[in-house]
Formats: C-alpha cells, structure tokens, sequence
C-alpha cells in the first residue's frame, strides 16, 4: 500500500518551547485515521508542518510522495481555527477557495451548491457568512476544504462546536469521503468520533508519538483491568450488600471495590498482572450475581492511561513505524 | 477523487489579485471616499465662483461722505455710479468683481463738519448704510514727517462685509485722485507713467524652443504630483494593512495557507491593491488634467512628466506597500498597528518638509542626496522631475530608478520573510527588532 504521509525525525521548536520532537509517522493511502492528543500535545503544529504551512527544523515530511506545497491542489485542510471573511456571501467565498483549489470557474458553483445540499445547508449560498450560526460557519468551512475533491484530507477538530444531529451528518460525510478511497488524517478531543470513525489512532503527547495503533491493537494490547458485577441482592438491603463487598474484597487480585450511585453495580480494579478470567470465575462464589462482564477498554480509558502518567505499553508499531 | 489540473499555481494569484481588487473597488467607502468626494472637491472648486457670483443679490442703500474739501466726493459718486451701471467706469476703481453681491450705493454729500453727528445718528435708518469722514487735510499737499489723518468709515453693526471692502477701495483711489487733482496731475496720464513693466521671462531649450517661466509650473505642479503620487499609494497601502488584519483576525489566513504558499499570497495582495491604486491615479490625473484644461493651463505639464509618474508610482507603491502588508501580517488588530506605523509615517512625512527647498533647487544638494534614499527616493524624484525649471541629470534618473529597484526588491524580500512568519502569529505584537529576526529567521 503506497504512503500518503511520511514524517521522519520532524522537529519543531518555537522559542524555548519544544511543540514536536522527533516525530515518526505514517498514514498509508485510503486510511481514516484519528490523530488524538491533549491540549498542547503538537497535533496542529504537526498538521501546519504536514500542510507545509510551517516547516520543521529538522526532519523530512513528505505529502502524496512529494511536499505538501506542490500537492496543495490534492489536498483538503480543514484548520481548527475557523475562518471565513465576514462580509463574503457563502458562494462568492467558496468560489474563492475552490479557484486558489484548482477548481474550474464553472465548476465550482456547481460543487459548492451539491456539497451545501449535501450537508442540509442549500439556503446560505447568497447568505453572508456573518449571517451564519457557528455551526453553519462550520460546516461551509468544511465544505472549502473539500470541494475540490482531495486525495488527503486533514481536519483539525471537525467536530467540535456541532450539535449531536450535525456531528452525526458530518461523521456520515466523512465516511463516505473515506470509503470513495480518499486518505482522512483528523485530529479530536472526542474520543467517541475516533472509536466511531477510524480504522487506526495516532496519539502524541508533548510532542512525542506515545501511540500509534489499530483500534484492534488497541482492545488487545490495553487490557481492560475492570470486572463489573451486578448483584441480585435488592439494593435497599445494606447489610446484604455490605456482606457482598466484604466478599469481593477479600478475592485475590482484586485492588479496589467501587460502587455505582444506588449500589446497583460494583466494579472491580485488578491488581496488575492479575487474569481477569480468574477474577470473574471467583466472583460468581462471592455471592449471587445478575451478571458479571469485563468493562471494554476505551479510548478514553486508553487517552487517560497514557497521557495521564499511568503505564506505557511498548510501541508495537504500525506500518513500519 | 482525483483534482482538476488545468488551473494550477499560476493561475491562482491573479485570483487572489483579483479578489483584493474586487472586494476593495467594489465598496461604498472606496466609491464615496476615494473617487466620489475628490471629484465633488474638484467640481465645488471650479464652480465655487460661479455660484458665489450667481447666488448674490444686490446690496442697496445710501453712503453719506463729509467732504469739507468737497474734492473727493465728485469722485467717489462716479465711482459709485460706475458700480450702478450709470455711468462710464472710473480707471483707477477697476469693476466690482468680488463674490458676495454687487453693490449699487448712491451718495449723499455733506460739505460741512457738523452734520457728522446727525449722519451718525442716522445711521442703520432710512438706507443710510455707510458714512466717511474725509479729514481735510488728507487731500492737501503733504507735509514732510507728518502722517496723513485716516478716512473714517462708519456702518451699522449689521452691515455685508462686501460694503466696507468695496467702500475702502473706493475711498482710496478716490482720494489719491482728489491730492492729483489739486497739485494739477492727470490722474490717467500718471497712472500709466506709474505702471511698472511686466517681464516675460521665458527658458529656452537647446532646440531654441522657449517656455514661459511660470511660478505656478515651479511650485504647484511638483507638490500636486507628489501629492497625486502620495495619496493613492497610501490608500492602497492602508487596504493591504486592513485586509491583512481581516483575514488574521477571522482566522481566514490558515484557509487561504492551505491553498496557497505565503509568497503566492503575497504577491496577489500586491498586484490587486496596485490595480486599485492605479484605477486612483488614472481617476485623480484625469480630474487633474480637466481642471487646469478648463483654465487652459494643461501645458504646464510636459508629456515626459506622465512617463516620470508612472515609473516612480510603481516604485512607490511597492516600496510602501510592502512596508504596509509587513506590518499587517505581524499584527491581529488595526489598533496594535498604529505603533508600528508611527515610524512609516514619520519617514513618510519628509517629502512634504522637502517640498520648498526641492521646488527652489531641484539640483541642489538636499534634493540630490534625498534621490537616493529609499523610500523618499519616488517622492523625491517625482518633486525634482516635476519642477520643469532645472532639467534633471540623466545619469540621477537612472541611478534613482537603479536604487529604487533594487530596494523595492530588497523590501519585497523582507516583507515576505516578515509575512510568512507573521500570517500565523496570534497575540502581542512583535516590536521592530523582534520583527528584523524574523526576516533573519530559517
């Protein structure tokens, strides 16, 4: 599979702050991939430095096989700081953007009013953009970066500042761009549109890649370290319960006991090491159960683990990484 | 998925070029502030005294003048009757041509001192509107290290200005033709023998061809020009620093970074804003031209000139405008600009202070040094060139061109340096030497 993105040792440094160290990635073509990532992590540098927008100072990055800046025409870019010129109707400014994109002069009325149906916005092409409600703004933003039809796009934070109806419409929009064969590289706060969308995470932190994975690797290699158990004791009845959580503490392996608010639920930490299997099979001798699971990891577990100081499982790559 | 090809990098900064054009040219401000109110300045100048003349009425009414010497009334009555259209015009009161109403006063004569008191009295009623007391002596031969007593002209306190101009000339032709009359002078005959002679001072090239020498060519065309050059390059100067800014400030830059590389962007600002400035230039000289073809004074301007404004208004406006587009990406609001302009504007303002020693010595050697020093050097040249009384060395209107592009290159270069890093900084802005590193910086 040909490489869309290739970074190599990029390094940015603005002032005394270091924004990306030593930064090595790979996006193969055809790939939806969620660059995640806290507040200050590096993801916008990186994404500036992948559009050629700001360069590294040192490193090699290479875009569709070459740079980014004789690519831009096949490349969509979505910033995370919106932009529109205030005064500029909605299809005066989208024919602007399409022009600078290569896009024909006919061809470009055409696609901006297909894509604002597409995106259940067809009344605002003679709007101003000033008109408009954030959410809108954003979405005729979104439509800028792909009307010309990229081969790569890049969204920094698409989602935010849509409500649930529109950030379900979006994901729809995004998926399909994805399956027509075009590479998606979006960076998120929101781990659910990662789980939702991708196919493979990048997470950095501080300027470092600390994950680089599937999300099937993912659900393997962090394995999840609660067991959640459901009694049949009614949930009025303390002295039964607290009789229930004397048993479970007293099982091997299990660190901690939590309850959900009402006593419905308890769940179980693991003490590190310890099989989960073995800790399920126990807990069913604790005393009566409803039910007793494995909570699924999530990626916000996982984005809480690893940026939050806990444990870093060793890379295992991906694609060469 | 694949992208449209046939409109590649080329193509995209005539659409930038042309976006700035369009959205600058095309609006209320620009229509009423940079071609409507100069035109309308223009068009209340030339017809200004035309209306002033047409719109005023005739202002009537009754002078009363104490002549004890009884020489000078005669005269100012025919004077006055000139005025009215009654009689032949008197030669040394030349005709009423001053805005704001003509006049059509009679005279009342008083021969005797007390009726002065009665006349004052009177004054402000029945159409008295002036009165003059001609002290006696002021018609009698002089007497060596005596001063000559005052006319005294009284009028109500709501009397038209226009009366005591026109009464003030009158009296005092009048009464210098009254002394000539007494010592037995023709007044006419000494009038003429009093005429100084006029000089026709004409410049004669080497062809022999000869100009005549005009104040109006030495002095006003050079600063008209420069003025000419000055206005339009900052107007379109202060467009690249505004739409700079606008496009920081909503955050649209990053949009258009990913379409297109900082240099690309750039250089469309550049030549759009240059497209507006030159729709200016062409405006104001063709309203310029007008105006002095109306009063026939269009050859003040030698055809060379035009060649001369074009070559040092590109220079001009490039000069400044990358000076301008620097500060506007390194800024996020037109308020954190001004501090950063203050030097620009300073340095601008030297082409004024240099306006009169340039106009008297356009080869002198302030002018000569001030030539080569960007960005004075379009400004400079422009006053020099302009002056039509010293022709400029040929050698200076090269080497002017040579430096001035050469710094306009140098200029362009640090602008873009400052541009590329500036379009993608938020916050405080930088101070100049924060803004050299920058044009140092990898």
């Amino acid at each position: 599979m040909s490489v869309a993105i290739r970074i190599e040792g990029a390094r940015k440094q603005f002032r005394d702050t270091v924004a990306v160290r030593q930064l090595d990635l790979q996006i193969d073509q055809g790939s939806l991939c969620g660059f995640l990532g806290p507040n200050g992590a590096g993801k916008s540098t990186t994404i500036r430095m992948i559009m050629s927008i700001i360069h590294p100072d040192s490193g090699r990055i290479e875009v569709l096989g070459g740079s980014a800046l004789d690519a831009k025409d096949r490349i969509g870019y979505l910033p995370e700081e919106r932009g529109l010129y205030r005064k500029m109707r909605v299809g005066e400014f989208l024919r602007y953007i399409a022009r600078l994109k290569g896009v024909p002069r006919g061809v470009a009325d055409q696609r901006a009013q297909a894509w604002l149906e597409r995106l259940e916005l067809p009344e605002v092409f003679v709007k101003r953009c000033e008109e408009l409600s954030k959410g809108m703004q954003q979405k005729v933003q979104f439509v800028a970066s792909v009307i010309h039809g990229p081969e790569l796009l890049i969204l920094d934070e698409p989602f935010s500042g849509l409500d649930p109806v529109n950030a379900r419409l979006m994901s729809g929009v995004v998926r399909d761009i994805s399956a027509s064969g075009a590479t998606i590289l979006f960076s998120t706060h929101q781990m659910v549109h990662a789980e939702q969308l991708c196919d493979r995470v990048v997470l950095i932190d501080k300027g470092e890649k600390i994950l680089d994975a599937t999300l099937e690797e993912v659900g393997t290699r962090f394995n999840p370290r609660t067991v959640i158990v459901e009694p049949i004791a009614a949930a009025g009845s303390n002295g039964e319960l607290d009789a229930f959580e004397r048993s479970l503490r007293s099982i091997d392996g299990v660190a901690e006991v939590r309850w959900s608010e009402g006593r419905r639920a308890a769940s179980l930490s693991l003490a590190p090491g310890v099989d989960p299997q073995q800790v399920m099979g126990r807990t069913l001798a604790a005393g009566p159960v409803r039910s007793v699971e494995l909570s699924k990891v999530s990626l916000d577990d996982v984005f809480v683990e690893l940026v939050g100081g806990g444990p870093r499982p060793s890379e295992g790559g991906h694609g060469g990484d | 998925m694949a992208t449209d090809q046939n409109l590649r990098g080329g193509a995209k900064i005539p659409a930038i070029a042309w976006r700035e054009f369009r959205t600058t040219v095309l609006t209320k401000a620009f229509i009423i502030g940079a071609v409507v109110v100069p035109l309308l300045m223009i068009g209340i100048a030339m017809l200004a005294p035309y209306f002033m003349k047409s719109s005023s009425s005739i202002i009537k009414g009754r002078v009363a003048i104490v002549d004890v010497s009884g020489t000078v009334a005669p005269i100012l009555d025919r004077m006055l009757a000139a005025d009215r259209g009654e009689g032949p015009p008197v030669e040394s009161a030349p005709s009423d041509d001053m805005p704001g109403g003509s006049l059509a006063l009679t005279l009342v004569t008083e021969t005797d001192a007390a009726s002065i008191a009665p006349l004052r009295e009177e004054l402000g009623t029945k159409d008295l509107v002036a009165l003059l007391v001609i002290p006696p002596a002021l018609v009698q031969a002089p007497v060596a290290d005596q001063p000559w007593p005052a006319v005294e002209l009284l009028v109500p306190q709501s009397a038209p200005w226009r009366i005591t101009a026109r009464l003030e000339q009158l009296v005092r032709a009048a009464v210098v033709d009254a002394r000539l009359a007494n010592l037995g002078v023709d007044s006419a005959q000494q009038r003429k023998l009093m005429q100084r002679p006029i000089v026709d001072s004409q410049r004669q090239s080497g062809a022999g061809e000869t100009k005549r020498e005009s104040v109006m060519s030495r002095m006003f065309v050079p600063i008209g020009f420069m003025v000419l050059l000055w206005i339009c390059v900052f107007t379109s100067g202060h467009y690249l620093l505004t739409t700079t800014i606008e496009e920081k400030s909503s955050r649209v830059m990053e949009v258009l970074l990913s379409a297109v590389s900082p240099m690309q962007l750039l250089t469309g600002k550049l030549l759009g804003q240059a497209l507006v400035s030159l729709v200016m230039l062409v405006t104001y000289t063709g309203v310029a031209l007008s105006a002095l073809s109306v009063f026939a004074m269009a050859d003040l301007i030698a055809p060379i000139q035009y060649l001369w404004l074009v070559i040092y208004f590109v220079m001009a406006y490039f000069m400044i405008g990358t000076m301008m587009v620097a500060v506007g990406s390194a800024v996020s609001e037109l308020r954190e600009a001004q501090s950063l302009m203050t030097p620009i504007m300073l340095v601008m303002m030297v082409p004024f202070w240099l306006w009169f020693p340039i106009s008297h010595a356009p080869n002198g050697m302030l002018a000569t040094i001030a030539s080569f020093i960007p960005p004075l050097t379009p400004f400079v040249m422009i006053l020099r060139l302009s002056s039509g009384s010293e022709p400029v060395a040929a050698w200076q209107i090269a080497a002017s061109i040579a430096v001035g592009t050469l710094s306009t290159l140098g200029m362009l270069w640090a602008a873009s340096r400052i541009f590329r890093v500036g379009v993608l900084m938020q916050g405080k802005p930088p101070s100049p030497r924060e803004l050299l590193r920058w044009v140092t910086v990898r």
